[in-house]
């Protein structure tokens, strides 16, 4: 190649690149990124969207310690808008705010519970067509609005979807108090029919004043949504949903405590950690049956009661088998709430029962969601204590 | 195009490259919305029925050592029926290129690049496609050499980042809607391995004794991918979740999370997804291109190239919309693809024994090696 050849290639190459950034500019100060959206019932059909747009500057400026004139700005702002259906109203947005609304970076979905209790199905359209909407995103279910609890801002975060990022995170891995449900989870178990629906609950939540001498509204993730064919029908506690993410086999660690046998007015705690589960099926009978096999890992954290000392290994198998009974009688209590009362299989149980299906007409046909009530479920639970703390033995009454 | 001596692995890797391609396109959606949960099984059923249809292609390959597919029709055939042949080969391969330009530009455009106009994006590919194909296959050959083993990595990225995600028993029930309906759709599925026919123009360039052997290990080794790929992919969208989404390989990558540490890494496959588009069309483009040249008994290949693009990229824009686009490829490629690329060979191959026509000098690798 003759070197002016060469020459106007390169040349052309150069220009390649620096054109580029001409075609489709999106300056990010043009951008108005949405972290966390919220979804609810507004006036007749209509929606409610709420959306909180993060202010980047303010937000890199917290976090590096930097304050000036940042410092005084909020950390994102949080805009309400009516309109029949979600591209409406997103598209209302920009009618009063300079930038152009981007769900790219959307981190977290909270769904108005009055909005779940009509059902999700013509909501969903959206969230999966859009090609804004990434399936890895947190999704929540509000007690209340999803508009009230948007506009509590966290007091050790800056940024409001970061906050709810870590909170789903931590109470799901640190407290098994809350589910963690991505947008995915949530599709798949509303396409699949081998279980219901479940999402984590957030409530608004008033801190208890502190030095400052003002109570604090926060926001607190605890509890889960049940569903029945996409449409919200009950919610478990706290506490059921330890007992449902340990059935689950989704159980990272909870704290569990049982009375101590010699002063039932007393208490032992324990750290249990998930250390396996097993589901097996017998379809011989009229109904399936299910017989979940749970294993879990305890560590002794505390107990108010001065004796027996835990360094004996009789001691420990009966505290084992105290705790194993104790969580037992709780999944049956669970099993049979969601039986009876909302007949949601949250269990997932429907995923080991679609293999002895050879084919997708007679799977559907079977209507398992309706079959789920009278399905026989069996709950065994079995508790190893691995380790009882830096001490065998409490203090002694003085 | 000058006459070259290929490298094996190249040529194994560009078939392979060809073959599996269809992964970054709507292609696996589509089995799965024909085929439901059995998706992975209809296309692990299209083996044994491509391995008999390949067994055609390579005997005629074979029978006719040194020639091209194109060669092969006009000398087994006859000069008009041989003719008529090798322009439905040619007309079947711009086709495919037309559909499968369209169905990487409109992914790119609805889920990268929104306001960039598809003719756009189509130019681009086919820009470096041509540059590609007038460079001749033994350069793509190298390149696809490269290009599989940096498929094969971003694949295995992939399948760590998502490998939370999996689960065996999305992939029931296992005979999807029916056993009957897999079973029928395994056969015009066969198409799905219908690239191989790239082999027939490859031919010439490649030592006869070994061109059963690279083909067989090529459509193998695309067969293996693609029942994988599909065993992957039904395992983290199941149906019906696989067949609403036009772009699954691009969703599941965007799925990638490996903690907080790696995250959004999407943009690795978008240049991936891209160079694999422009190396499909450049092997197209070398594949009509070759075939016309062979027909028309000249030795111009550029013109020939370069036409072939420009009735690619019209093609591109007969569908209107997606939805046509979709419905045109399951029409027509995917139900009839294996009628060109097994079922002309074949019947080339029946006229050529029933006629006693065999290579030019009447022998093949096996008589001379017997």
């Amino acid at each position: 190649m003759p070197a002016s050849s060469r020459a106007l290639w390169m040349l052309l190459l150069f220009c390649a690149f620096l054109l580029a950034g001409c075609w489709d500019r999106k300056a990010v100060e043009d951008v108005g990124f949405v972290t966390v959206l919220g979804i609810d019932q507004g006036e007749g059909e209509a929606l409610r969207i709420t959306v909180q747009i993060g202010n980047p500057r303010v937000i890199a400026g917290g976090r590096q310690g930097g304050g000036g004139a940042e410092g005084q700005q909020a950390p994102a702002m949080v805009h309400t808008v009516t309109g029949e259906t979600l591209s409406l109203a997103l598209r209302d947005l920009e009618t009063f705010t300079n930038r152009r609304i981007s769900l790219v970076q959307t981190r977290v979905i909270i769904l108005g519970r009055r909005l779940m209790e009509s059902g999700i199905q013509k909501h969903l359209g959206m969230l999966v067509r859009s090609r804004e909407f990434r399936r890895n995103i947190q999704i929540m279910v509000s007690d209340g609005s999803a508009e009230q609890v948007m506009t509590t801002r966290p007091t050790l975060e800056r940024d409001p979807a970061v906050f709810l990022e870590d909170l789903s995170r931590r109470a799901f891995e640190r407290t098994a108090r809350a589910p963690r449900i991505t947008l995915h989870d949530f599709l798949l178990a509303y396409e699949t029919l081998g279980e219901e629906v479940i999402a984590p609950i957030i409530r608004p939540f008033t801190v208890a004043p502190g030095l400052e001498q003002r109570p604090e509204q926060q926001s607190q993730l605890s509890g889960t949504a049940l569903f029945r064919r996409g449409t919200m029908v009950g919610e478990l506690s706290e506490t059921e949903t330890e007992t449902l993410l340990m059935l689950r086999g989704k159980t990272e660690t909870f704290v569990e405590t049982v009375p101590v046998p010699t002063d039932p007015g007393l208490k032992s705690a324990y750290r249990l950690t998930g250390a396996g589960r097993k589901i097996r099926l017998d379809v011989s009978g009229p109904q399936p049956r299910f017989t979940i096999e749970v294993t879990l890992e305890a560590e002794a954290l505390e107990t108010e009661s001065e004796s027996p000392a835990l360094g004996d290994p009789a001691l420990i198998r009966d505290r084992e088998a105290r705790l194993a009974r104790n969580l037992t009688d709780k999944a049956n209590q669970l099993v049979g709430k969601l039986q009876t009362e909302c007949s949601c299989d949250a269990l997932g149980l429907g995923h080991y029962l679609r293999p002895r299906f050879l084919d997708w007409t007679s799977w559907e046909k079977y209507q398992w969601p309706d079959r789920f009530a009278n399905a026989k479920v069996q709950v065994t639970v079995r508790v190893i204590i691995r380790r009882v703390g830096m001490t065998f033995q409490s203090q002694k009454a003085r | 195009m000058g006459k070259q001596i290929m490298d094996r692995t190249g040529a194994v890797c560009l078939l392979v490259t060809i073959l599996v391609a269809k992964m970054f396109t709507p292609q696996p959606r589509m089995v799965a919305e024909q085929a439901g949960s059995a998706a992975w099984l209809v296309v692990l059923l299209t083996g044994p029925l491509s391995l008999l249809g390949y067994w055609g292609l390579s005997a005629l390959l074979v029978r006719f050592p040194g020639l091209s597919i194109a060669q092969i029709s006009l000398k087994a055939l006859g000069r008009v029926a041989g003719a008529v042949v090798g322009i439905l080969y040619a007309a079947y391969f711009i086709w495919m290129g037309g559909v499968m330009l369209r169905e990487f530009v409109a992914g790119f455009r609805v889920a990268v690049l929104p306001s960039t106009p598809v003719s756009v994006l189509a130019m681009g590919i086919l820009v470096i496609g041509l540059y590609a194909a007038v460079k001749g296959p033994e350069v793509q050959a190298r390149l696809a050499a490269y290009l599989i083993p940096g498929m094969a990595v971003l694949l295995a990225i992939t399948v760590v980042g998502v490998w939370r995600l999996l689960d065996w028993r999305q992939l029931t029930p296992v005979f999807g809607y029916s056993l009957r309906n897999t079973l029928l759709l395994s056969f015009p599925l066969t198409s799905k391995h219908s690239e191989i026919l790239v082999l027939g123009v490859l031919a010439p360039l490649l030592p006869t004794a070994s061109v059963r052997r690279l083909g067989l290990s090529a459509l193998l080794a695309g067969y293996v991918g693609q029942v994988l790929f599909l065993l992957f992919l039904g395992s983290v969208f199941p149906f019906p979740a696989m067949s609403r989404l036009f772009y699954p390989m691009l969703e599941l990558t965007r799925m990638i999370e490996v903690s907080e540490f790696i995250q959004r890494i999407e943009a690795l496959f978008i240049f991936l997804w891209f160079f694999v588009a422009a190396f499909a069309m450049a092997t197209l483009i070398t594949t009509i291109a070759s075939i016309i040249r062979d027909v028309t008994e000249t030795t111009l290949f550029n013109p020939f190239a370069l036409s072939a693009s420009l009735l690619m990229f019209t093609i591109a824009f007969i569908p209107f919309n997606q939805v046509e686009l979709m419905w045109l490829d399951w029409l027509t490629l995917r139900t009839w693809g294996w009628a060109f690329s097994f079922g002309l060979p074949i019947l080339t191959l029946a006229v050529a024994v029933l006629r006693g026509k065999r290579g030019e000098n009447g022998e093949t690798p096996e008589t001379r090696a017997g």
